[in-house]
Formats: structure tokens, sequence, C-alpha cells
């Protein structure tokens, strides 16, 4: 089996993809990269990634193609699967082969996740991040493609840090927190010096901005103490939290949090701000 | 300018029925996916500033032109339903071979495309490239500031960055969250939801070839689901819980 990886610029593969027992190509949006294929020129858009891609796939005729999961590998590989009209499995963590036939483990909320097949070939497979091994260099061969002129990158600036990313305390609210809460938590954080993060339904209602948002499809963090405030505990928002100490704060007993949590605080979140006050000196203030 | 919005509606709330592993949507509330409808606001205020229409399309059961018949108090001035048996089973691919296919026949003048970065309940974020693809258009996905100029100003944000692009019309947006607060009701359009109606358009009209659609346009497969129960523990602070937090944080050197 050959399998193709696309990657932004690294020249490295995922670890899984290694195990699967293929022959493995890279290619890489990045004319500097030393990968198997890489563009004549940079690529900068999903229209150019595309053409790219069925320039070296009229060249490899590869059975699967792997796509790491930037964001400019995330829209080439939907663009491309929209051209050639072929299947495409979202966000992989897991995958296995069922004799030949490839399949990932889509993550789907609530504790859910669907073992996803491709019926059409070559398999496309967004992989998500995980443990990468690193290639040797290979001279490169270079692919020509089509330029757009549909499309134009005008600038590009670097975002500032996210300060949640390196926070040694963070604290995590879920449904369980009202909005009237909010500036509660907010205090409370300051007065230990935390950083605020939330799940994602939180997210979706616009409580909290993205970049706050912990789990599979939200950032990865390693605090080294999380406090969860009425969270309940999905797999999809534990998987990003890699904290040295939970402690889980949720009215629900039944909470799955509670299975992760080293200090399981079976009250409502209200309550326990409140008497927090009263111990917290610095968050009374 | 033509706005079409891409709208899905969604379960509020995700049960599986776990001897079918599907999704249960009886007795479930339907919702409009809120990214969807930060997009809509989007293309309101571009309607807002140069003209034009706004119109919803939605791929959906027939049952739920009620909800989006609530569409119009927003400021639409169309909303399309698409309905078909066939369409039923659609994975993605098969999805926006529908939604790009009506578009084209349905809206062939259409300069615009929003929609939100992903739905609720799949959350693949991978329609948007698809309709793109299949309608020969540019598109860029995580968009947190959408303006018109002489061309399409599209600003985006990324963990690591901020980049801006210039697009051609027509194209397709997708709106990350916080691009906006969200739609609001409109007064002027509150009789509309009374006044307008819902267009209901089946694969009679569209006339899209069944291979393309619904389970047989369908090129993923659901295996399995799963459903992980995760044990809870046993040990549960019932009161004064603050007071075991605070001394933990004491402990911990935090305070």
């Amino acid at each position: 089996m050959k399998f193709l990886i696309v990657v932004d610029k690294h020249n490295s593969i995922i670890e899984k993809v290694s195990q699967l027992g293929g022959e493995i190509f890279v290619a890489s949006f990045d004319k500097k990269s030393s990968t198997n294929f890489v563009p004549s020129e940079k690529i900068t858009n999903a229209i150019e990634g595309c053409s790219f891609l069925e320039k070296v796939c009229e060249e490899l005729v590869p059975d699967v193609i792997f796509f790491s999961s930037d964001l400019i590998l995330r829209e080439a590989a939907s663009y491309f699967s929209g051209k050639k009209g072929l299947g495409l499995i979202a966000h992989s963590k897991k995958l296995r082969m069922d004799s030949d036939r490839l399949i990932g483990t889509v993550p789907g909320g609530n504790n859910l996740f669907a073992e996803v097949l491709s019926v059409s070939c070559p398999v496309l497979l967004i992989l998500k991040d995980d443990k990468v091994v690193e290639m040797p260099p290979i001279k490169p061969k270079y692919v020509s493609f089509k330029t757009s002129d549909l499309i134009r990158r005008d600038s590009i600036k670097k975002a500032s840090a996210n300060p949640i990313k390196t926070a040694r305390i963070v604290i995590g609210v879920g449904r369980g927190v009202k909005y009237s809460l909010m500036s509660e938590v907010e205090k409370f954080a300051k007065s230990i010096n935390g950083e605020i993060g939330c799940t994602r339904p939180l997210a979706d209602i616009g409580m909290l901005p993205e970049e706050r948002m912990i789990g599979e499809t939200g950032i990865s963090i390693s605090p080294d103490i999380y406090i969860a405030l009425g969270i309940s505990g999905a797999l999809q928002h534990v998987a990003g939290i890699n904290a040295k100490h939970i402690i889980a704060v949720n009215s629900d007993p039944n909470a799955p949090i509670f299975s992760k949590s080293e200090i399981s605080i079976n009250q409502p979140v209200e309550v326990v701000l409140k008497d927090l006050k009263k111990c917290l000196k610095s968050f009374s203030l | 300018m033509k706005i079409v919005v891409t709208v899905k509606v969604v379960p509020e709330e995700i049960i599986i029925d776990k001897e079918t592993g599907r999704v249960v949507r009886e007795n479930v509330k339907s919702i409009f996916n809120p990214l969807d409808l930060l997009a809509a606001e989007e293309g309101r205020k571009l309607k807002e500033e140069f003209g034009g229409e706004l119109i919803a399309v939605s791929m959906a059961p027939p049952q739920e032109g009620a909800l989006l018949s609530t569409l119009f108090k927003y400021g639409f001035d169309r909303v399309i339903l698409l309905t078909d048996r066939a369409f039923a089973g659609s994975d993605t691919i098969a999805t926006a071979f529908v939604l790009s296919s009506a578009i084209k026949k349905l809206i062939p003048d259409y300069d615009l495309i929003l929609q939100g970065d992903y739905s609720l309940d799949g959350a693949t974020g991978q329609l948007g490239g698809e309709i793109a693809a299949l309608l020969d258009i540019p598109f860029i996905s995580q968009a947190s500031s959408v303006t018109m100029d002489e061309s399409l100003q599209v600003e985006r944000l990324t963990e690591e960055s901020i980049e801006r692009y210039t697009l051609k019309l027509p194209a397709l947006v997708s709106a990350r969250r916080g691009i906006n607060n969200g739609i609001t009701v409109n007064l002027f359009s509150l009789m509309d939801e009374r006044k307008k109606s819902v267009e209901i358009y089946t694969n009679k009209e569209l006339k899209l070839p069944e291979e393309r659609i619904g389970k047989s346009g369908s090129k993923t497969e659901v295996m399995n689901v799963i459903q992980v129960e995760l044990p809870f523990s046993t040990e549960l602070i019932k009161d004064n819980g603050a007071k075991h937090l605070t001394d933990f944080l004491e402990k911990a050197g935090v305070i």
C-alpha cells in the first residue's frame, strides 16, 4: 500500500501512520522542505494546495492520503475531496487496518466516537495531532502546479501567545456555570493567578473565545492544577487536559469528571464560589 | 449583492440510541447550528451596507420547515428548504453536492456563500471546502472579519497567526466563533415570518442523480458508534468544598 502524508512544512510523520505498515511518501506545502514532493512555489490557499495534490497523485497514485491537522492542510483536504468527489475521514486520533481497509476513529461529542471508513480511493483522512517521528531529509522532487488568482494572501502576522497554554493553574468552565457567574469566576482566577478555559458548548454560544476552548477540537493544556467548574467531563474535553492535579466542582454526583479528579466537590458552582470568598482572602477583595 | 447562508438544523442535545447507534431525533429540540447564525449576521451586515438579498439554504427533513421560517425575522429575504427522502443518509460529500447543485440551480447569480466553520453535531468542518470545490470558487475558513471593497477582504485567526486575504467573488467564507455576537431579531422583519413562506424543493425539481446523493452518494461509512461510559468516583465532597479547595491550593503553594 502506498501512503502519502501531506504536511505544511515539517518533515515528520505521525507515529501511528508509520505503524500501519505501508510504503510512506511525504509531500509538503513549503518549497523549502526536504520531503519526497515539494511545490515549485509556496502554497498559501486551498485551491493551490488542491492543484498541487492533483499533480502529486498523477505521479504517485497513493492508496491513502493522510493530511496533517494544520489549517491550510485541512482546507486543501476538503477542497480536494470536493474536486474529486472523494470521501474524507475527519480528524482521527486512532487508526486501524481492517483487512486492507483503513478505519479512523472520529470524535462525535458527548463521549461518542464513530469508526469511519471511506469507500472511495484514494482514502482521504485528516490526522489529529499526535506523536511524530522525524524523517531524514530527502532530495525532493519539485512539482509545478497551477497558481490561482481567485484568492490572495495579503499579510500574515504572528498572533500573541495564548496565555492558557503556559498557565500553571487553569480554571475550566462548563455548562454548569451560568453567565451571571462569569465575573466571579474571573475574580477567582485572578486571585490565584489562573487562566480561564472552557468547554465547547460555552465557546459555541460565545461565552468565551475559541482560543480558550480546551479539548479535542480546541487546544491542549498541561497546567499543574486544573479546576473544572460545572464541567461534566465529556471525553472530548478531557482529551485536551494533561494536568498534574484535577479538582472538579459539579452539582451532578454522576458527572464523569469525578472519575478524573483528585478532589471531587459535589456542590453547585455558585455555592462553592460564594464560600471561597470567605476562605480566600485575595478573592474576597 | 446576493448572499447565501447555508444553515444546518441540529439537535440541541446529542443522544445516541445504543441499540441502533443512531442519533435520536424524536423528542429532541431542533436548533440552528450556532456558528451558522454568526455567519448569517455577517451576511446581514453586508446586505445592510451594500444592499441585495440574503438567502438561507438548508437541507433538512420537511418538519424543520417551521423552525426555518423563523429565519425571516432575522432579515432573510428568502428561505429555501431542500428536502427529499433521497437526501437522507448523506455524508459531507453528498451533502456538499446537494447544496452546491441547489445553489447553482436556484441562485445562479449568487455572490457570496457564508456558513459556520462547523456544525454542532458533525463537527467535521469539511463542508465549506467541498462546496467551494464543487462550485469552483475560492474559499477561506476561520474568518474573524468579512468586509467588502472592490473585492472581498477576509481576516482570519489561527492558533499562531492573523492572516488577511483578498478573494474574488463569488466566494465561500466560513465563520469562526467570536466573529460577532450573534444575530438578533430585526424589528422590520418581525411580520415577515407570517407573510413570507419557506420555499421547498425536492429532488423532483432539482433532478440530482441518485448516485451522487443520500446513502448511495456518500463516500464514507460509519461502521460503529462507540459511547464510552466513564466510571465515577465515590468519594464526593458534599459540603464545604471551598475549604477543601483552598487547603489544596495552600498545600500546593499557590496561595
